[in-house]
């Protein structure tokens, strides 16, 4: 039994601390490259259903485009995936602007492609990602494929006979519904138990694995849905400053928006009640508020 | 001499001494063959021990005995010794001797007698085995030898009392005048000799070999580190026995299980699982039963692992405090064969506690242990004047290296720009690395996550070798560890100094003036990475002292005899199971001596045992502050 895992590459913002607008307030630091977080609780879920039902079955990790986070890629790989194969289309750009990558029909297209080559009987992925968060890839792939769909299963388990599956979701508010499935199908996986901690000697072969390229020429249909305009988020500040009120009406309103770090004016004095005191005196005899006596 | 020994006496000596040397050999095999490097060894550093006792000694009653008991042995062996040589001394000399034997014959007794008493009040599976029967050896020599000497002044000397010879005078009114009685006790007495000789691996006084063994051949680089691990070889932590070293090996062999290290472990204290003394004897048991050899070798079966006997519940617990280690009388040390079994676990095994992984993933993704990211970690000196390295490495002195404490956590942030404002006031040139900065990696190397530390220390060792080698301040004293006795078997020697020592080296110099008084009661809580593993105490002590009206009280259990806090060894991110919580004992001990004030000097002390004293809910709680926090407030 095959079960096809798909996993995408992301490069996750999690903050902007630039002041740069060409580069959207980004810094270098401000991300980091990992794998999407469903997609890991999708394989989390895979290898558990293979521990406790088909332990024969081999897990195949799937993913689409260069290898921004490799590192990530075969730690997921040492977790306990048989292979990893990667999807490489000649019409690839830039993969760290989640404006510059293919939408979700090119996408969806490339990976039923693999997944039929391949031969999966349970395709698993994330329920969206964190960078993009379209949601449509699992539906648009059990389209294609022509297998039946599930999304946001939590947990994923063999029913009666071999080719009947039994997943369950929540359907909102606390409920939870288990459903069965014909397998072959296409489920999409919500966050659920962490990836498991890989043991050492899997790491060491899952660095050195080599990762098995498959080639496909682009789609030829161009997508419906096009991004036009992406605005990116303004630096929210942390604790909003007190505006300065000597400036202007522009500066000050710019200094509302500015970064998202506080901009502190100033001297705090700290310390016990007798520095602070003094502190005062001398802020108060520097800024000529109180004349000392011998001036 | 030589005439009275007998050809069979001579058989009985060699078979005896035979006994000896086979069984020594067996255990010496045991370990003598495993990997590692031999260190030289310290010949002076065992004369002093033997000759001082002093680790003994501090169980007093049991070291006096134990004294006694030592002498009682290793001089006779001596004159016996030197008695092979054949010289006639003068009779004076020899009755003086005579006294002196017969005085420590009887100290002797007395010892012997105690810790056989000792022995038999305290019954514990866990203390030390087959030790009765090596007691009732003792015993029969002393009472066979003074009985002997008894009847033999009987015979030459029944009316006199020899002054040099008090307890057989005494003996010798009792006893019969009978030549026979004589010769049976001395004939009991050699044999007794040869049962003693013949026994020593056997039972407990295989400790008499072992134990110098484990003080000569102690670790003399100052300064607790942890090794590393050379992953690449496969090394990933102790799965069994055959996976440690023959200094670990020598380490178990050599505990007799006296149980100093169990009294003193804060998680024994408060009530959890872990025994170091039981891990070393579990250690040393399968040593023995199952061997030690690679199961590659003559296809001797595999032995267990040793966390089927040490159980992960056990070796969790353990805070890394380093008491098992400051406290045991023969240098023995669990804290490196716990953090292997850790690392067997989370690297073998991918086991690793549920609630740590949140955060080794943090550490993993983020390279700090909040999760935060790197992108922040300055945030906490945001137009506080505070020079960065990359543009100011010309003109600094000092690198003030904040850790992940300092630079997150919102009670820890306070302390960084106190020692800010204490290097400014200062004029100090100092800088940090800012955005540059990663985690130390000690959680993870504690946690037994060696792949992860590595990559840590990597990526700071590198941002090191860009800048020209200042001299690193911290404030944390597990970056302190890190960075100065782990960093540099990675390949970098750093120069790191802990805040407070650094601070009153400025006072020294008169840099500061600590002006604002504050009248309080303080005691101050030595952290352990900071006091037994880098034996600063005084520092924070000479601080506080400098500042007008503070009164400094000591805590019973201070120094190397301090109480952990509960938050090393990766345990501020681990819950604790059983008992009581570690910082709640701390805390309570602490707030019994009524001090207004708690003086610490590391973040997780601090974060502890606030937690700690906030939860017993007491009318006049006392206030955890850093020492660093109290200099700034009292800085001029």
């Amino acid at each position: 039994m095959k079960i096809i895992v798909c996993i995408k590459q992301i490069c996750h913002t999690y903050a902007r601390t630039g002041q740069d607008t060409e580069r959207r307030y980004l810094n270098p630091e401000d991300t980091i490259y990992r794998i999407n977080p469903y997609d890991e609780a999708s394989l989390e879920l895979a290898l558990r259903f293979r521990d406790q039902f088909e332990p024969a079955a081999d897990i195949i990790l799937l993913t689409l485009g260069s290898l921004i986070a490799e590192s990530e890629l075969r730690r997921c790989l040492a977790a306990g995936a048989d292979q990893l194969c990667r999807i490489v289309h000649s019409g690839s750009t830039t993969e760290d602007d989640p404006l510059m990558q293919p939408d979700p029909w090119t996408k969806a297209d490339l990976l039923a492609r693999a997944v039929m080559e391949l031969g999966g009987e349970i395709v698993l992925c994330g329920k969206e990602s964190m960078d993009r968060g379209s949601g449509q890839i699992g539906a648009l792939l059990a389209h294609i494929l022509k297998m039946p769909y599930v999304s946001a299963i939590t947990d994923l388990s063999a029913g009666a006979t071999t080719d009947q599956l039994h997943v369950q979701r929540s359907a909102g508010r606390g409920v939870r519904e288990i459903l069965r499935c014909p397998a072959p199908a296409v489920f999409s996986v919500d966050l659920g138990p962490d990836l498991r901690l890989p043991i050492f000697a899997r790491r060491q072969w899952a660095m050195t694995c080599t990762i098995q390229n498959m080639m496909y020429p682009p789609w030829e249909r161009s997508a419906q849905g096009v991004t036009i305009r992406l605005f990116p988020p303004r630096p929210r500040p942390k604790i909003v400053p007190v505006p300065d009120s000597r400036l202007p009406a522009y500066d000050r309103i710019g200094q509302l928006l500015a970064g998202s770090k506080v901009e502190k004016k100033g001297d705090l004095l700290t310390g016990s009640p007798e520095s602070q005191v003094d502190g005062i005196m001398n802020y108060l005899k520097a800024n000529g508020f109180i004349k000392s006596p011998d001036t | 001499m030589k005439a009275l020994l007998t050809a069979l006496d001579i058989l009985l000596v060699f078979l005896a001494v035979m006994m000896m040397g086979v069984g020594l050999a067996r255990e010496w095999s045991f370990w003598w063959s495993k990997k590692g490097s031999r260190p030289a060894g310290n010949l002076a550093g065992l004369i002093a021990y033997l000759l001082q006792q002093r680790e003994i000694l501090r169980r007093p009653a049991v070291g006096v005995a134990h004294i006694c008991v030592f002498w009682g042995v290793v001089l006779p062996m001596l004159v016996i010794i030197a008695a092979q040589f054949g010289f006639i001394l003068p009779v004076r000399l020899s009755h003086i001797l005579h006294l002196l034997q017969d005085i420590l014959g009887l100290f002797m007794l007395l010892g012997t007698l105690y810790l056989l008493k000792r022995r038999l009040r305290l019954s514990s599976e866990q203390g030390p085995q087959r030790t009765v029967l090596l007691i009732g050896v003792l015993l029969t020599i002393l009472v066979s030898g003074f009985l002997a000497e008894g009847a033999r002044l009987g015979i030459l000397n029944p009316t006199e009392f020899s002054w040099y010879s008090p307890v057989g005078s005494v003996f010798a009114q009792v006893l019969p005048a009978s030549p026979l009685f004589m010769q049976g006790m001395i004939r009991m007495h050699f044999l007794a000799v040869c049962v003693l000789i013949a026994i020593v691996p056997f039972s407990f006084l295989r400790h008499a070999v072992a134990a110098p063994l484990n003080v000569f051949f102690k670790k003399q680089e100052p300064g607790a580190a942890l090794r590393k691990l050379s992953l690449e070889t496969g090394d990933i932590g102790a799965k069994s026995v055959t996976d440690l070293s023959w200094k670990q090996l020598l380490d178990a062999e050599a505990c007799v299980a006296c149980g100093r290290c169990e009294e003193n472990c804060p998680a024994s204290i408060s009530g959890k699982l872990l025994s170091p003394r039981k891990v070393m004897q579990q250690i040393y048991f399968q040593a023995k039963t199952f061997g030690v050899a690679h199961p590659g070798n003559g296809g001797q079966p595999e032995p267990p692992r040793l966390a089927s006997a040490i159980s992960p519940e056990e070796f969790w617990a353990c805070t890394s405090c380093m008491a098992c280690v400051a406290h045991c009388p023969v240098y023995a040390e669990p804290l490196d064969k716990i953090i292997d079994l850790r690392r067997y676990q989370v690297m073998g095994e991918g086991q690793l506690p549920v609630e740590a992984r949140g955060m080794i993933r943090d550490l993993d993704l983020y390279g700090d242990v909040q999760g935060k990211g790197a992108a922040h970690r300055a945030d906490w000196a945001m137009h506080r004047g505070v020079p960065i390295l990359e543009s100011a490495a010309a003109e600094t002195d000092i690198l003030l290296w904040v850790g992940c404490a300092g630079s997150y956590h919102p009670r820890n942030q306070q302390t960084t720009q106190a020692m800010v404002k204490i290097l400014q006031t200062a004029g100090v040139r100092f800088a940090i690395l800012g955005k540059a900065e990663r985690c130390c990696g000690d959680p993870a190397r504690r946690l037994g996550e060696e792949t992860l530390f590595q990559r840590l220390a990597q990526q700071n060792i590198e941002q090191f070798n860009r800048y020209a080698a200042h001299t690193v301040v911290t404030l944390c004293p597990h970056c302190l560890n890190t960075l100065k006795n782990e960093y540099p078997a990675l390949g970098c020697r750093l120069k790191v100094v802990h805040a407070t020592e650094y601070v009153m080296g400025l006072l020294d110099a008169g840099r500061l003036q600590l002006k604002y008084p504050l009248a309080k009661k303080l005691a101050i809580h030595d952290a352990c990475y900071l006091g037994r593993y880098n034996g600063i105490y005084q520092a924070p002590r000479q601080l506080c002292e400098n500042i007008p009206g503070l009164t400094l009280s000591e805590l019973t259990r201070s120094r190397e005899k301090g109480f952990c806090c509960g938050g090393g060894g990766g345990r501020m991110w681990l819950h604790e199971h059983g008992g009581r919580n570690i910082n709640v004992v701390r805390a309570e001990e602490i707030a019994e001596s009524h001090v207004e004030l708690i003086g610490t000097t590391c973040p997780y002390c601090l974060v502890m045992l606030d937690d700690g004293v906030k939860s017993l809910e007491l009318e006049k709680t006392p206030v955890v502050s850093d020492v660093i926090d109290i200099v700034a407030n009292a800085l001029g």
